[in-house]
């Protein structure tokens, strides 16, 4: 009797595991759907901090789905834009008056001499497509129950970095903290949420610094200012012609 | 007979005229063969520094890898261990030969970084074909294990002292992203720039493991006896690769150093140019005296004519000196000419200390230059110095022929 009952017990609760338990690439899924914008309007500026000097640079952004135009409004970089579409990105100099496909080696570079690479800002592959998940503690992170999720790039996947490591937040389904690592262990970079903020029931992080761990001295906050959810983008917005 | 006699009494008579305009032929002689073994020395030493250093007597990649062969690709590589290889060997009785992996990479301090080459070599067999050992500045050579060695310059510019850990970020095939940290066991002060600014030499083993890459490699290489050997070998090559239908190819240094050649060849036409400045200076001085001896000689001119030579006969005895002039000047101009040439391409001058060891000249140099022998440069300005002579002397002989000899005696 004891014996059934045991195995009964077991079986009661592997079953409920099985039923409540999510699994990481659900908890990554839920981060990606919760950051990820789908049409909207951005007014944020990045601070370099790179040894003892500070750059602020105020940018604009629109958003819609994989395709994204940002235009810098500070002083000293006025009438630069971006133009993401896919995995292309294009960069206009307003001195130059040229418009200047980015690629290859490129795009490794930091963004506007920021610790944030193009290719970063880039990603818009599906993560659980690229890594294999798992959860490997539960732990509080900036005082938030968290998730700590470790990604391993899968066998032949085109992921610019090896491992990923990422405290999400259990109720509020943000990544406050990401560590990013080559294949031989080395962190890269990382990338830690400061503020959040709630917009339509929907929290998201408006302040994140990113350090370059192989530079020492350095880091890049980036800091959103206001975002506007489904805004009117005018037609032709993301074309090559509006960045001129 | 009397006429040409008296041509050469002349010479003999006016000695100190004779021997200074056959000294100002001489100068411009010397200044032109001193320069030509200088630009000859340049060629060689620049291409004989780019097969010991970069491109080795002849290499064999693929054919496709051929064609982006400067962004260093991770595709398109070669076994490491390729049958063919050594069936060329034996087959065409070639003993030295090695084979690289390379990659590209940014090197980092910790505080900045900087894109480089790396390159994996193999340790054992690098030094059969490549003279990199022989500018090895601090350190030792690199050896099997995690070290890396680096230019001097590219070491300075990062801050690297030996014993000191480098690091390496690239990105693997699959595009992520790698390291390397190795320990800095050597610097290098070459002759090229390219690999005192941007290469890091690290084990090939290494450099597979990191880029996920085992048993793979860029290209072979190859050093034959001479560099003349390379055409025909390299031709040999291809069509043993040809008769396996394989889809590796033979390139010989001539054509990896395309660019180096292409840049000589610019240089040639600016050097070209120089030496045609050169000439034309030796030439104005030669017409100069002429001219002035001529000038000089008028009465002689108008007692020739009133004791009845014909002005064919005047300009004779002119073209006739002026040629003996030529030959004198040009024969002691050859004859210093030949010891210049001799000491340049035996000592040589020492160029670096001259400017510092940044000397490049647009094409990879040296430390010390050396000049190189082109017979040609000696026959052609040999018989240019007495051309030229005769030339100038035409004119000037003409034109003081012509004069009424009354006028010519009594110009003054």
């Amino acid at each position: 009797m004891k014996k059934v009952i045991l195995l009964l017990v077991i079986f009661v609760f592997l079953f409920s595991y099985s039923i409540f338990a999510v699994t990481a690439d659900e908890i990554i899924q839920k981060r990606d759907d919760n950051e990820y914008l789908k049409t909207a309007r951005v007014e944020s500026k990045m601070v370099i901090n790179n040894n003892n000097r500070k750059l602020e640079k105020v940018m604009i952004s629109l958003i819609d789905g994989n395709k994204a135009l940002v235009e810098f409004t500070n002083p000293m970089d006025r009438g630069t834009k971006f133009l993401k579409r896919e995995d292309n990105l294009w960069m206009f100099f307003p001195d130059a008056e040229d418009v200047v496909k980015l690629s290859g080696h490129m795009l490794e570079r930091g963004m506007m001499g920021s610790d944030f690479s193009y290719k970063d800002m880039m990603e818009s592959e599906k993560l659980t497509e690229l890594y294999n998940f798992e959860i490997i503690e539960e732990q509080e992170y900036q005082k938030r129950p968290c998730y700590v999720i470790e990604g391993i790039k899968k066998q032949g996947a085109e992921a610019t970095y090896y491992k990923r490591i990422v405290w999400i937040d259990k109720e509020r389904h943000i990544g406050l903290k990401e560590e990013l690592y080559a294949e031989s262990g080395k962190l890269l970079k990382e990338i830690v949420v400061q503020e959040v903020q709630e917009f339509d029931h929907r929290w998201y992080p408006t302040k994140s610094v990113m350090e370059d761990k192989l530079r020492e001295n350095t880091s890049t906050e980036f800091i959103i200012e206001s975002i506007e959810f489904n805004p009117e983008i005018p037609e032709g917005t993301f074309s090559l012609q509006s960045l001129q | 007979m009397f006429l040409t006699k008296m041509a050469l009494k002349n010479l003999a008579r006016n000695k100190k005229r004779t021997i200074i305009t056959a000294l100002v032929i001489s100068l411009g002689i010397v200044i032109f063969l001193v320069s030509d073994s200088l630009i000859v020395g340049m060629e060689e030493i620049s291409i004989d520094n780019n097969i010991n250093l970069l491109t080795s007597h002849l290499q064999i990649m693929d054919k496709n890898y051929w064609d982006n062969k400067e962004e260093l690709p991770l595709n398109n590589l070669l076994d490491d261990n390729l049958l063919v290889v050594n069936q060329i060997k034996e087959e065409l009785d070639i003993e030295k030969s090695t084979k690289r992996l390379y990659f590209p990479a940014n090197i980092n301090n910790g505080r900045e970084e900087y894109p480089i080459s790396v390159i994996g070599v193999e340790v054992n067999t690098d030094s059969e074909v490549f003279k990199l050992e022989q500018y090895l500045l601090e350190g030792q050579s690199l050896k099997n294990g995690n070290n890396a060695v680096i230019g001097k310059k590219l070491a300075n510019l990062m801050g690297f002292e030996l014993g000191e850990y480098i690091t390496l970020l690239f990105k693997t095939k699959e595009g992520t992203f790698n390291t390397i940290e190795a320990e800095l066991v050597g610097t290098l002060d070459t002759s090229h720039p390219e690999i005192n600014e941007y290469h890091v030499y690290i084990p090939l083993q290494d450099a597979q493991n990191a880029l996920g890459l085992d048993g793979k490699v860029s290209r072979y290489f190859f050093r034959l006896e001479g560099k003349e050997e390379s055409i025909p070998v390299t031709n040999e090559i291809n069509s043993i690769l040809n008769r396996k239908s394989s889809n590796i190819k033979a390139y010989n240094w001539e054509k990896l150093s395309e660019d180096i050649l292409a840049m000589t060849r610019q240089g040639n036409i600016e050097n070209l140019i120089m030496l045609i400045v050169i000439i034309i200076l030796a030439a104005v001085g030669v017409i100069n005296i002429v001219i002035l001896s001529v000038l000089e000689r008028l009465e002689e001119i108008g007692m020739m004519k009133a004791l009845g030579l014909k002005m064919r006969e005047i300009v004779y005895i002119f073209v006739i000196e002026s040629a003996g002039i030529g030959l004198l000047g040009s024969a002691v101009g050859i004859i210093i000419g030949f010891i210049g040439v001799y000491l340049l391409t035996n000592i040589g001058i020492d160029v670096g200390s001259i400017t510092g060891g940044e000397t490049t000249f647009g094409i990879p140099i040296i430390d010390r230059l050396y000049g190189g022998w082109r017979p040609n440069a000696f026959i052609f300005i040999f018989f240019f110095g007495i051309i030229t002579s005769v030339l100038a002397s035409i004119l000037p002989a003409r034109w003081g022929a012509k004069k009424d000899p009354v006028k010519a005696i009594y110009h003054k």
